[in-house]
């Protein structure tokens, strides 16, 4: 095809190597964003197209609306999960409790948590582990304290007309915990008036059932 | 771009009646971020209820056990697991380590056959020795729980294990 020919079809085809730059419009001028492109010159055609902002010109709308809906959505699912979450457990290196096939779901009550370092009873560190004899002890003394000082105090809000005192205690261990020590924290929170023990374990994941 | 062109775009927005969105963007971004950074991994966590320890052997069998006379207690050792009741005559069921490591396959199934043999209800006695991880122990209770869809010994008691563990 000759060179003629060539150019001819690009005509048709709205072909563009005869065209105007694409898109390229001075701004500068007090163009607005109503700018338009001639573009396929050669038959008219007229495309609305798109200005581009020019280097470290301020971009005026972004459209936020994608964000907005993440954001919202990501929100609402941390909210949910922070309402319903029973009792606040933090697995750590030192507190990684053993995982178990039961299907018991969480409750909230007392809870005993057991780490490789140290005690406690819902977030108030009670006695240290490392040096700790239970052995040749049976209960653990510092532990029966401050279970008493817990049982008074739920008795107290019992007594103002709240939640009874159902003697309920949730004991969370790290795997490697020896069985000593658990049943020296079980044996002293009976002690303490605690009568209902319940395990505190991860969920074992189905596939591995 | 000049200001004035900034301020004809600002006027613009404002006459277009759109919101500004800023303010509530900060507010969603800082929550966002403090909720993450005090969210946890999420972890489902299950419970095992035990049975309160003024359970003893005399009370082993409940007014629903078939066979309330015959309290079966499993001792956890280094060396296996080992089943007895507190009827000598009836025997134990030693099951030692498998390659290193507790058999709790074996376990569950002879749990099963003793029940069945002996129509125990569905309380055990576990007791270890004191050294015994607490993973071991949470180990043997699953293996406890149910056989092929049977309930074999949902209602467990810990109990300390007397020196040697068996």
């Amino acid at each position: 095809m000759s060179r003629d020919a060539d150019d001819k079809t690009d005509g048709l085809e709205g072909g563009s190597h005869h065209d105007a730059p694409d898109a390229v419009v001075d701004d500068h001028g007090g163009g607005n964003a109503e700018d338009l492109a001639w573009s396929g010159g050669e038959h008219g055609k007229r495309k609305k197209r798109e200005r581009r902002p020019m280097p470290g010109e301020n971009i005026g709308h972004l459209n936020l609306t994608p964000m907005m809906d993440i954001m919202t959505m990501l929100l609402v699912f941390l909210v949910v999960s922070f309402a319903t979450e029973p009792a606040n457990i933090n697995v750590t290196l030192d507190m990684r409790p053993p995982e178990t096939s039961s299907k018991t779901p969480m409750d909230a009550a007392t809870k005993v948590t057991i780490s490789k370092k140290e005690l406690v009873v819902d977030d108030d560190v009670v006695v240290a582990v490392p040096g700790l004899d239970t052995t040749n002890q049976v209960t653990i003394a510092p532990l029966r304290e401050a279970l008493l000082e817990r049982v008074d105090h739920l008795k107290a809000i019992e007594a103002r007309g709240g939640k009874p005192f159902d003697g309920r205690l949730l004991v969370v261990a790290d795997a490697t915990t020896p069985y000593s020590l658990v049943t020296a924290v079980l044996a002293t929170a009976g002690d303490a008036q605690f009568s209902e023990y319940k395990l505190v374990l991860m969920s074992k994941p189905e596939s591995a059932e | 771009m000049s200001r004035r062109k900034k301020h004809h775009l600002d006027d613009e927005a404002e006459e277009s009646g759109e919101l500004n969105l800023t303010p509530y963007l900060d507010i969603i971004t800082t929550l966002v971020i403090f909720l993450i950074f005090t969210f946890q991994v999420v972890i489902e966590f299950r419970l095992i209820e035990l049975l309160p320890p003024a359970y003893t052997g005399q009370t082993a069998g409940s007014a629903s056990e078939e066979n309330p006379t015959v309290t079966l207690t499993m001792f956890i050792h280094d060396k296996g697991y080992k089943l007895v009741t507190n009827q000598p005559e009836l025997g134990a069921v030693d099951i030692p380590l498998k390659g290193g490591e507790y058999d709790n396959e074996r376990l569950t199934q002879e749990l099963d056959r003793v029940k069945r043999a002996l129509g125990i209800g569905d309380s055990l006695i576990i007791t270890a020795a004191d050294d015994i991880a607490y993973s071991v122990v949470v180990a043997a209770m699953d293996a406890s729980r149910e056989f092929e869809s049977r309930r074999l010994f949902p209602d467990v008691l810990l109990a300390r294990a007397s020196a040697g563990g068996g």
